[in-house]
């Protein structure tokens, strides 16, 4: 089980985060949603290292892990992929995907190259392929040491719908097939609605809402701050 | 992945490594053969680039391996000659465990920097590099009892040095069988570093340090280590430096040495392990034969702009897609 407990951070004196509490069970897929500067991206960035919250605590199966390093996370089971797409540009994909398999002890490297499609990319250069290959090499270099808890940055931005929509639903598949917890940040409320069992929304770096899909599309707040375009259509 | 791939790939991979291996050993010993075609003259310019080659290729594979960008190089190539030069004058030690001590010396001494330094990116590592060069250089004109100032260091080598007197190799001919040697062992070795899982790790964080630090991989102490590695080989260019005119002083030291063999390995290509020392006999033929006029800095000038410009990846570069474009041609011509 993962748990933010009154989570504060702030760029100078603007505040991104400010006293989020959020807690997600183990295996579910949990969507954090809110309009853009909304601190999602910041709440990722605290969950795995990439930041140090100015108070509060992040707990992992009960342990505090608010100051431990980045790669400490990773090999303890926190694994993430970036909002700008973060790949080897100069290394071939087979090569990348092979180098953070034997880092991180990930022996069935095959089936997170079929989920996510990726065997004809395998042997180029990352700068070489698509923008949307590119992105599920992210997304693929994230999954790869079966973590227990997978922060999903924007993971469908740039994808058309379709591609959207296909990578939703391997992510699904593969998050339940390896039993992993999953916090997805997504603009797109069609992948969110689709594969997300929970969803917590932010606006303002707060916290205004959290539930099941249904409650949160209903929620004045919600749909005040951000979804009413999206509930109305 | 595939085994059918990955055994392949293995297969590729070992006949890479026999064809280049054989070729090592063909240039290797083409270039021992050198002094019955030259004369001393020319030997001694051999010798001159073989020295600067092996220091441009120290800075060359760091800048490539791991993007941290050395200004104060011969600081490490100083420590180490000037280790020489100390130990020699005041122990009886042979002199090839004086020239392995004098490595180790500026590695541990570049250990002790990249322990500071080696955590700042790009321009901040330069200028770190750049002022620890600077401050070397400075020790080396003012701790007079120690470096003998800027008068410089006159050394006697007493006893030999694999199995010829020690003093000898002050004449091109003695030396150049070592210092090509040495230059040859540096790229065999940075070859193998840079296909070991070391090396492409290496790369990786270059090429993206966060992404490396977010796949489980600590970067801190592998950069260390590279930059280690690097000033060691510098160390050594340093001691060929001193075997071979038994003299250092802090000129040896200065920005202007570590400018000159960063200059000779862009010209050369910075991103190959032959291109440093192409770069170096280039910069050591136009001081020979042009340095009366002092045209060789204007050529040596020119032709870096014309390098960075059109082929950023060096004199190697253009070489490597001349032969491409003749095998394109030729494969097509059997077509």
């Amino acid at each position: 089980m993962f748990e933010m407990r009154d989570v504060t951070f702030a760029y100078g004196a603007v505040k991104a985060v400010d006293g989020v509490s959020m807690t997600v069970q183990k295996g579910e897929i949990h969507g954090l949603i809110g309009p853009n500067g909304a601190g999602k991206s910041t709440v990722i960035d605290l969950i795995s290292g990439k930041r140090k919250p100015v108070s509060g605590s992040v707990h992992i199966n009960g342990e505090d892990i608010t100051r431990r390093s980045v790669t400490w996370r990773r090999r303890s089971g926190i694994a993430r992929s970036f909002q700008r797409i973060s790949v080897f540009p100069e290394i071939k994909v087979a090569e990348q995907l092979e180098m953070v398999a034997k880092l991180m002890g990930e022996r069935d490297l095959d089936t997170i190259v079929e989920a996510l499609q990726l065997e004809s990319a395998l042997d180029e250069y990352c700068r070489e392929i698509s923008y949307g290959e590119q992105r599920r090499v992210d997304v693929a270099l994230a999954l790869i040491g079966n973590p227990d808890l997978v922060l999903l940055d924007e993971p469908a931005a740039g994808l058309s719908r379709n591609e959207s929509l296909r990578l939703a639903d391997h992510l699904s598949a593969l998050a339940r097939e390896r039993e992993a917890t999953v916090i997805l940040v997504e603009h797109h409320l069609e992948v969110i609605f689709r594969v997300c069992e929970l969803l917590t929304v932010m606006a303002q770096g707060a916290v205004i809402a959290s539930g099941v899909p249904e409650e949160v599309r209903t929620d004045k707040r919600v749909i005040e701050a951000y979804l009413g375009s999206a509930s109305d259509a | 992945m595939n085994t059918k791939a990955a055994e392949k790939k293995m297969r590729s991979t070992k006949s890479t490594v026999l064809l280049v291996m054989a070729c090592w050993v063909v240039v290797l010993l083409a270039g021992i053969a050198l002094p019955q075609v030259v004369g001393t003259y020319q030997l001694q310019l051999a010798v001159q680039a073989a020295t600067l080659g092996t220091f441009a290729l120290s800075i060359a594979w760091l800048v490539n391996q791991t993007g941290m960008l050395s200004f104060g190089h011969a600081a490490y190539y100083g420590v180490a000659g000037y280790s020489v030069a100390i130990l020699t004058t005041e122990t009886d030690v042979p002199l090839i465990v004086v020239i392995a001590a004098a490595v180790l010396i500026s590695a541990v001494f570049a250990f002790v920097v990249g322990l500071v330094i080696a955590k700042s990116p790009g321009v901040a590592f330069a200028m770190l590099s750049l002022s620890i060069g600077m401050l070397v250089w400075v020790a080396t004109t003012k701790l007079d009892s120690v470096t003998h100032g800027t008068d410089g260091f006159n050394i006697v080598f007493e006893g030999s040095f694999l199995g010829k007197d020690a003093m000898s190799y002050i004449n091109p001919v003695t030396s150049w069988p070592v210092v090509w040697s040495a230059l040859m062992l540096v790229m065999a070795l940075f070859w193998f570093v840079n296909r070991s899982v070391f090396g492409r790790r290496l790369v990786a964080v270059r090429e993206n340090e966060e992404r490396m630090r977010f796949s489980g991989y600590r970067t801190y102490m592998p950069r260390v280590l590279a930059f280690v590695l690097s000033a060691a080989i510098a160390g050594l260019a340093g001691c060929m430096a001193v075997l071979t005119s038994s003299y250092i002083s802090p000129d040896n030291l200065s920005f202007h040495v570590s400018g000159l063999a960063l200059s000779v390995a862009i010209l050369g290509g910075i991103g190959s392990i032959v291109g440093p020392s192409v770069g170096a006999i280039i910069f050591v033929l136009l001081q020979a034969y042009l340095s009366g006029s002092s045209n060789y800095e204007f050529i040596l000038g020119g032709a870096l702009m014309v390098v960075i410009i059109a082929a950023p990846g060096g004199l190697a570069e253009i070489v490597k897609k001349l032969v491409s474009l003749v095998m394109r041609r030729r494969r097509a011509a059997h077509v």
